[in-house]
């Protein structure tokens, strides 16, 4: 078993870990960052932009990813799983397992020739399935570490890769690696999931071609585009009449969530800002029960969305049908400014999804969760990076659903509190 | 003006929408609702209705009443609300509120409602005792209980009860909701036309069909619900028949030779299979209601008002005696058959009585307000 | 393990798992979407070769549905071997084959 000592271990590689790691390395601790993907960088690398200011998302989370990277003071192991944290008097045990990415880290140069010969096509996760991948792949372009690994299931073993990699980086003999790392204090970014919508059969339950996630729209929009346009997936028709539901799964009892995930009503907006950009002429209609823009320079965003066409419509959405023959959509709702059931085509549809923590196992990272599963911050209004364990901390989204700015606060705040940890230990 | 009642949510919480005011007005269930159509939107409005207090604006809702709970707003619900249960809720405050002075407060407190009744029952079994006749075991005589005239007269005086009241409670629904009627003036001729389209549509669809309460989901419940209803008519029908043979066709039979021509036996025979039937399918809706309330399983059951209740078992007492008066004349338990019979007018004259003020003015109400409904469609149809 | 199992392994790791534990051949269900996969494939490219076309028109030639078709269209734009090349009226592309072969 290989073993490692560092002052922090920071789990999550999203840009709350990653801000993390940057602040306590700048200190001059040392910093492991783990990530169970195969990649860092977490959901803020795959947005296409950010809101009020539409700055470009990866062009901001590139660069920190890339120092994170060459940080002599990080070092970055992605792609495991946590076995367990362990708490011995003023250190932290941290056991995982290194899964086998079958391609050489060290060798790899992410050159992609590789994927290009595999002849299997399986739906690609990071596109939120909307484009096929091969059984061979880089995660996405800006993927840190860029490096190819074999998804195992599907892998018919037919050997081309290998022949045509330059480095000979391929192997397919690699095993999985336990690790052991010793650090003195911990902290927690394993960020958000989309709340599993299949489970609302009004709104298709997932069936429904055309009926998108937030998360798939912002990949469509996004500047690396898997569809090369803004496309809809039934028959990559340019789409002139989209619809925006808001609130799927949040504050919703019935089958979602209490909460407000905090994010959705903005992005919205953003994307529907975004689509009109590029689609110009189109009509985008969000249909919402309350708008939600707290935070600065929100509610300038919004009205400048109303200036530029985007249809605000008051009502949530009950029901989603799908026309079979075109894969067209009707929206069921009661339009309040008028008190009457609407039914509305649309040729896309995209669901603003709640957003949930990635935990579920509550024993594993021994903190303490709140009812929603999010890591339970001890004091949340005076001590919010402090977990219910001493020298655990807690970083972004893991702790509730909040924005990047929040998340990137929250992450230094949380080096902050582990570095005064790590010194008041002595 | 608009008047506000601001106790009204309170009350109307009090009559089964414990949940409501979780509401944060989606409008999530009036979209869903099955029933919910332009101009008649349910239940959302509704509810900020009752939250808000208006009153008057609640009270001259038709919708109310075209709702049948069928609990697709409730399931969906964002909130657990619980929509339905406020429509239920306000149907219950408007019965209420459309008795004569508001007499039906009585029905919706359990205790009242079960003084009442036993008092009730009391007098109607007090006035069996007083008149009755003496018994003829030989066979099922229904006048050897009490005479022909007694029977008559007192069937008369609740007739003309029943249709006083339901006349001046329904006039009285009619002035609230007719402030919900839809712009636009046609001329007398089309209004009379439509006037009588529509009651028609309302027979035949609705009274004898519940077409409307088929679009909600469950058939099963529908089913039960149809079951009752053509239960209690056919037993109706049944006692009717029974009624003419035992009085020689109301005594018209000496004096015309038409009526001489008919041989009475057949009624007798009509009135036993329809009873049996009628008795049947009568005591099978109202078992599946009662279990349903019981069970819970489902968004309109898992709340019970004891009106509900008191409703119910009045219902199927009168239809399970009813039904138990044919098996013993058949089965020549004559004795057993006189001693239903005596329950059986107890139990009717309950629940005649309290009919216009308790959940049976729902068939009431709800038929003026699909009528009501029906012809405002005509009307913008037009 | 001696010296020259090792460099065996170093040159060619499939060839050495085939031949030294037997590598397990894929799951049939895996090779049956493959074959499928492959088979679509091909339509699509046959259609493509005649000139450049839009999803339905594909489709319509083919006859597979376009959802299908779309999807694994997107991987000859990943590679490049597709370009749109015209916008129709109805709101659709026009690929065209670019890409050898
Ligand atoms: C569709 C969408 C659009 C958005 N748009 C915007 C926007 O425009 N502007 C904005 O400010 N915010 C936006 N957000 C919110 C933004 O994505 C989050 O605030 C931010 O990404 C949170 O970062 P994080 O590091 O806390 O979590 P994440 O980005 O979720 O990162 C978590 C990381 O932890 C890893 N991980 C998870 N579990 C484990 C484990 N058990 N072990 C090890 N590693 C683990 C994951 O692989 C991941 O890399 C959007 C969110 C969504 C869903
Ligand atoms: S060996 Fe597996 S990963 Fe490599 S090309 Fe073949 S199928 Fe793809
Ligand atoms: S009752 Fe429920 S579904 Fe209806 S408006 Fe209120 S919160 Fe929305």
């Amino acid at each position: 078993m290989n073993k490692l000592a560092c002052d922090v271990v920071v789990i999550g590689g999203g840009i709350a870990g990653i801000q993390a790691s940057l602040d306590l390395a700048n200190m001059n601790y040392k910093v492991i960052l783990l990530d169970s993907g195969p990649s860092i960088g977490g959901k803020m690398i795959l947005l296409s932009k950010t809101f009020p200011t539409l700055d470009c998302a990866s062009c901001i989370a590139t660069p920190r990813m890339a120092e994170s990277t060459h940080h002599p003071n990080i070092k970055i192991l992605t792609y495991l799983q946590i076995v367990s944290i362990d708490k011995h008097d003023s250190s932290f045990e941290i056991k995982i397992l290194k899964k086998p990415r079958y391609v050489d880290e060290s060798k790899c140069i992410g050159c992609g020739r590789c994927s290009e010969v595999c002849p299997v096509e399986v739906p690609n996760e990071y596109e939120g399935g909307l484009v096929p991948r091969k059984a061979i792949y880089i995660p996405f372009p800006n993927s840190l570490p860029n490096v190819a690994l074999i998804d195992k299931e599907n892998c018919i073993k037919c050997g081309a890769c290998e022949r045509v990699c330059p480095v000979k980086a391929i192997d397919r003999n690699q095993k999985q690696e336990e690790v052991l790392i010793e650090a003195k204090a911990v902290i927690i970014a394993t960020g958000i999931d989309l709340i599993d919508y299949s489970k609302k059969i009004e709104y298709g339950g997932g069936k429904y071609v055309n009926v998108l996630s937030s998360y798939q729209f912002e990949r469509i929009l996004n500047a690396t585009h898997p569809y090369g346009h803004i496309l809809r997936p039934s028959d990559g028709k340019i789409p002139r009449n989209i619809g925006y539901v808001l609130c799927v799964g949040s504050r919703d009892l019935n089958w979602g969530v209490k909460y407000c995930s905090a994010v959705c009503c903005m992005y919205s907006i953003k994307h529907a800002i975004m689509a009109l950009h590029h689609l110009h002429d189109a009509e985008i209609t969000i249909y919402y029960m309350d708008i939600r823009t707290y935070g600065k320079g929100f509610e300038e965003f919004y009205n400048r969305a109303v200036k530029e066409g985007v249809k605000f419509v008051r009502g949530k959405v009950a029901k989603i049908e799908e026309d079979p023959e075109t894969k067209d959509l009707f929206v069921y709702l009661e339009n309040f400014d008028t008190g009457k059931v609407e039914i509305r085509r649309h040729d896309l549809v995209v669901l603003a999804v709640g957003i949930v923590p990635t935990i579920n196992d509550s024993a594993l990272f021994k903190a303490k969760l709140n009812v929603y599963g999010f890591i339970e911050r001890k004091l949340i209004d005076v001590d919010p990076a402090s977990t219910s364990i001493d020298g655990i901390f807690v970083a972004g989204t893991a702790a509730g659903p909040m924005d990047i700015p929040d998340t990137i606060t929250s992450a230094s705040a949380a080096a902050m509190k582990a570095a005064l940890y790590i010194e008041r230990k002595g | 003006m608009v008047r506000t009642n601001p106790n009204l949510i309170r009350e109307i919480k009090k009559l089964g929408a414990f949940d409501i005011t979780a509401c944060y007005s989606c409008g999530e269930c009036t979209a869903i609702c099955p029933l919910s159509e332009n101009n008649f939107e349910l239940p959302r409005m509704m509810i900020r209705y009752s939250i808000l207090g208006l009153e008057d604006k609640l009270l001259s809702s038709p919708q109310l009443w075209l709702c049948y709970y069928c609990g697709e707003c409730s399931e969906s619900c964002p909130r657990d609300a619980d929509p339905g249960a406020l429509m239920m809720a306000a149907r219950r405050y408007s019965i209420i509120k459309y008795s004569l002075g508001g007499i039906a407060r009585i029905f919706y407190s359990k205790i009242m409602s079960i003084v009442s009744l036993i008092v009730l029952s009391i007098i109607a079994g007090l006035g069996i005792y007083l008149f009755k006749e003496s018994l003829d075991l030989t066979r099922f005589d229904p006048f050897s209980l009490l005479s022909y005239e007694f029977i008559h007269t007192a069937g008369l005086v609740l007739a003309v009860y029943i249709a006083v009241i339901a006349l001046l409670q329904g006039i009285k629904m009619y002035n609230y909701i007719k402030h919900s009627a839809l712009e636009g003036n046609l001329p007398a001729g089309t209004k009379v036309k439509n006037l009588i389209k529509s009651f028609f549509i309302v027979l035949f669809r609705e009274a004898l069909a519940e077409q409307r309460y088929s679009k909600c989901e469950r058939q099963s419940r529908y089913v039960a619900h149809l079951a009752i209803f053509w239960g209690f008519i056919l037993l109706f029908i049944a006692t009717t028949l029974d009624y003419l043979k035992n009085s020689n066709i109301l005594g018209l039979r000496e004096s015309y030779e038409i009526l001489k021509a008919i041989d009475i036996e057949i009624f007798g025979v009509l009135a036993r299979i329809i009873g049996i039937i009628g008795g049947l399918i009568g005591v099978y809706g109202s078992i599946y209601f009662i279990y349903k309330r019981l069970i819970k399983d489902d968004v309109y059951s898992e709340y019970s008002h004891a009106s509900d209740w008191v409703f119910l078992v009045l219902i199927f007492l009168v239809i399970l005696t009813g039904f138990l008066i044919d098996i013993f004349i058949y089965t020549n338990m004559f004795l057993l058959a006189y001693a239903m019979f005596a329950a059986h007018l107890i139990f009717a004259f309950d629940l005649i009585v309290t009919a216009p003020f308790t959940k049976f003015a729902h068939f009431g109400y709800r038929l003026i307000a699909v009528w009501f409904y029906e012809y405002q469609k005509l009307k913008i149809s037009k | 393990m001696s010296g020259k199992e090792v460099s065996r392994e170093k040159r060619n790791t499939f060839l050495y798992l085939r031949e030294k534990i037997g590598f397990k051949a894929p799951p049939k269900e895996l090779q049956e979407r493959l074959k499928e996969q492959n088979e679509i494939k091909k339509k699509i490219l046959e259609a493509l070769k005649t000139g450049p076309k839009t999803v339905p028109e594909i489709a319509k030639e083919t006859g597979i549905d376009t959802y299908t078709i779309f999807w694994y269209l997107m991987t000859y734009l990943r590679y490049k071997q597709i370009e749109p090349v015209e916008k129709t009226d109805e709101g659709y592309w026009k690929y065209k084959w670019v890409g050898g072969r």
